[in-house]
């Protein structure tokens, strides 16, 4: 068993808003957390000691999101707390699910938010997830953490705060070792010298976060301090991030008991890989509205959820045969004991049949998604041996994907129905796929340059955004 | 169904009729429930027997079949089957609406489908399995365009040429506007009778000698291939079973190709020509009027229309006027025997019909 904490990150500038409406891409910040766990998912299972029994969400979630999480990661009875979208939310989210009283397994705590960045006159929007993965044997410990406001013009001295936080992770004497993680929006240059004054031997780094352009998204900033510091600390190590910002000062204290591993990436995307535009609509009265056909009602679109959001098919005991969508019998034999229920791989998919939706010939739930792209594609895909399903294809250009490529299924929003959005997995290129186990190569430790001193604007931003951490 | 009543050659009495199957889907929702109580209201009978036949597009075929097991069984002797359906008079986005409604909901349709990208994916995947189709898709629109042009009933009745087809704005890859049928009012009626009473009426009736239908799966995903359509397979294998012809014999066909793709699928189903073969078969021009085996006389769904519970039952008609000479500029030689092949979906259902100029 590994001891660990997994993160898994992402953050895509994913939209334009610009002069155009307010609208999101097919991504939310339920599908958002759902992708970053599923990232952490080899890492427990729906049963047993390694078991994910209490899921700490922080951000603004949906109310759904107390059984969706569950039926998304198919792991029954899932224990929801939800906790502020602040930076503060984060760190006693994380503080809760290492230090609880967690016999019954694991512990994950997931955050997503969907967010405006970028420069005035040139909006952006920014959209990011971050999971980590704590429990009983988590690697990582939260020794204090604190947030507050300050009064304008009578917060602490900058010394003083230095001082203070230091003090919270245990560092009385400055010495060699400690990684710093520090944001600021405000008089960076002042800060970075009582940096220098105070703690001359620590490695401060100002992730991407600080970097232009800035982002007003809380979570991500929050999100990103922490990916940041826990990529750089080795075992037996302490942290300290800190942010001023907004006229609110807030720290936390993180020490490494273990090795961490990392899924995913954080920073924006690599150059030359560009993600749609909006999908689909996020107004609030399309959300009140009856989709034109297409209806599924609420009740059977529930019963589909294990095929539709978890690929789960079903194995005759009698015949052998796999069945999907998941039908309550077999599909050759008729009979309905003796099923086993198998999730089908979601990754590494081959293209079987695919068409590009031109203007017109789409259903008018997908209006939206026409409206912002032009035109999409669905595939066929084979599912093992036997079994096929059909998907939109997303997070890519339409007239893209060829007969024999290579697709993994992601959980995105389908359309609203009812004053709630209806979800189910799309179809995703797979620019990467998957080589034979026996040649898989592993990607070498990040070999990020370790204490030293980067400039809180500069560098250290830089490399933090364009380099994939994988440890 | 007064143009048809109108039409008997020694004429009939409306008091004859004995029972109406109503082929339509309801498209637009107006009168879904109980339209048939319409129909036999119009035709000035509201006491009669009357039922709605609906199975997607297939509704027609199905009236018809419904129509022919009632006289052959012996409880009727005379039996009017009317498919109807009204579909430009609903706005835009209704119209879009309506015209996915007889597909898979949960999957297809919550993936983005409606039939233009189901046959689209069919399409794909028939290249793929038996290589570029483009120019035998484009001929089937070229030809039921040039049909439909002889055809004064059709809602097309201009020819496109083969560039026009190939070169059209996409709707489904790879279907272009040229492959798709379009929306169409219509309406068709037939009387079936006994053969003991037909004599009555006419001398010069058209036999129904063969009736097959069948099933499969309505998400292509759940089908047993792509660039099959079982159905139509299971609905002419029972059709022929009891015929008194074969299918070498058949002269003439009116086939379901609501998308140019279907149009060869269809021949391939029907057992007229080997898998992957119905492209090349209709490059030769075989499929022409005047051809070995002319397909869609009439335009077909393409260029007559498909106004969907009056296809099937317009199909029957065209053959109707094929077998007895009465086609015009589109009649196909000599013709005595004929099939017609009725789609509902992407391929959920089938109904294919033989006709004879004798009852044996």
């Amino acid at each position: 068993m590994s001891r660990s904490i997994l993160a898994a990150s992402r953050v895509h500038p994913i939209w334009q808003a610009g002069p155009i409406r307010v609208e999101s891409p097919d991504e939310d910040a339920f599908t958002l957390s759902v992708g970053a766990l599923s990232l952490l998912a080899p890492q427990f299972r729906p049963a047993g000691a390694r078991r994910l029994h209490r899921l700490h969400l922080v951000g603004a979630y949906a109310a759904e999101s107390d059984w969706a999480f569950s039926e998304a990661l198919g792991i029954p009875h899932l224990e929801v707390r939800h906790h502020p979208l602040t930076s503060q939310g984060l760190w006693g989210a994380l503080a809760a699910a290492a230090h609880d009283d967690a016999p019954a397994g694991r512990e994950a705590v997931v955050t997503a938010e969907v967010a405006a960045a970028g420069r005035e006159g040139r909006p952006e929007r920014q959209a990011g997830a971050a999971g980590f993965l704590l429990g009983p044997e988590a690697g990582l410990a939260v020794l204090r953490h604190g947030y507050r406001g300050t009064t304008p013009g009578r917060g602490p001295s900058m010394k003083g705060a230095v001082l203070e936080w230091l003090e919270a992770v245990g560092v009385s004497a400055p010495g060699a070792g400690l990684e710093v993680v520090f944001g600021t929006d405000e008089l960076a240059g002042r800060w970075q010298s009582v940096w220098e004054e105070v703690a001359p031997v620590a490695a401060v780094t100002s992730p991407w976060y600080a970097a232009e352009p800035a982002t007003e998204a809380s979570m991500l900033r929050a999100a990103s301090g922490l990916w940041e510091l826990a990529r750089r600390l080795r075992t037996s190590q302490s942290g300290l991030i800190a942010e001023v910002h907004a006229g609110r000062i807030g720290y936390a204290g993180f020490r490494l008991d273990g090795p961490v591993r990392w899924r995913g990436q954080w920073g924006p995307l690599p150059p030359g890989e560009v993600l749609p535009t909006s999908t689909s609509s996020e107004r609030k009265a399309d959300l009140g509205a009856l989709s034109q056909g297409a209806y599924v009602p609420h009740p059977r679109y529930l019963e589909n959820l294990p095929s539709r959001w978890r690929l789960e098919a079903e194995r005759c005991g009698h015949c052998d045969t796999l069945t999907f969508p998941i039908a309550g019998r077999c599909s050759v034999c008729g009979r309905s004991d003796g099923l086993r229920r198998e999730p089908l791989a979601r990754d590494g998919l081959e293209v079987q049949a695919v068409t590009t939706i031109a203007s017109g010939a789409q259903p008018t739930e997908f209006d939206p998604v026409v409206a912002a792209a032009g035109s999409y594609d669905v595939l066929i895909a084979g599912l093992g041996a036997s079994v096929r399903g059909t998907f939109q294809v997303t997070d890519a250009a339409p007239g893209q994907v060829r007969i024999g490529d290579r697709v993994r299924l992601a959980l995105r929003r389908l359309y609203p129905m009812e004053g709630e959005w209806r979800y189910g997995l799309k179809a995703v290129p797979d620019r990467n796929p998957p080589a034979p186990s026996s040649t898989t190569r592993r990607r070498r430790p990040s070999e990020a340059p370790r204490g030293r001193r980067a400039s809180l604007r500069g560098r250290g931003a830089a490399t933090a955004r364009r380099r994939p951490a994988a440890r | 169904m007064e143009r048809a009543l109108a039409s008997v050659d020694r004429g009939l009495d409306p008091e004859r009729v004995e029972e109406l199957y109503l082929a339509t889907l309801g498209f637009s929702g107006w009168q879904l429930g109980n339209s048939s109580a319409i129909a036999v209201e119009e035709l000035g009978r509201p006491g009669l027997p009357s039922v709605r036949v609906e199975n997607a597009c297939a509704s027609g075929g199905y009236a018809l079949r419904m129509a022919v097991d009632a006289v052959a069984s012996g409880r009727r002797d005379l039996v009017l089957v009317v498919g109807v359906e009204k579909m430009t008079d609903v706005s835009n986005a209704r119209r879009r609406y309506w015209l996915g409604v007889s597909g898979d909901t949960e999957w297809e349709r919550l993936a983005g489908l409606t039939f233009a990208g189901v046959y689209g994916l069919m399409a794909a995947r028939y290249a793929a399995e038996y290589g570029p189709v483009r120019e035998a898709l484009s001929e089937v629109a070229v030809k039921n365009h040039a049909n439909g042009a002889l055809n004064p009933n059709a809602h097309f009745q201009k020819g496109v040429s083969r560039e026009q087809a190939t070169n059209a704005p996409t709707v489904a890859a790879p279907l272009g506007l040229y492959d798709c049928c379009p929306v169409s009012d219509g309406a068709a009626a037939l009387l079936v009778a006994a053969p003991s009473v037909a004599h009555e009426y006419t001398d010069s009736p058209v036999y129904v000698v063969g009736s097959g239908a069948g099933s499969d799966a309505l998400a292509i995903q759940a089908r047993a291939s792509m660039t099959r359509i079982d159905a139509s397979r299971r609905a002419a294998d029972e059709a022929f079973r009891r015929a008194p012809f074969d299918r070498k014999q058949v002269q003439l066909l009116e086939v379901h190709d609501c998308f140019t793709i279907a149009e060869l699928l269809a021949l391939e189903d029907l057992g007229m020509t080997p898998r992957g073969t119905a492209g090349r078969l209709t490059l030769s021009g075989a499929t022409r009027i005047g051809g070995r085996l002319p397909v869609n006389p009439d335009g077909g769904l393409k260029a007559k229309g498909h106004p969907i519970g009056a296809t099937g039952v317009s199909q029957a008609y065209e053959v109707f006027l094929q077998l007895r000479g009465q086609a015009g500029a589109r009649q196909v030689g000599g013709a005595e025997r004929a099939l017609t092949h009725n789609v509902g979906g992407s391929g959920a259902s089938a109904a294919v019909h033989l006709f004879s100029v004798s009852a044996t």
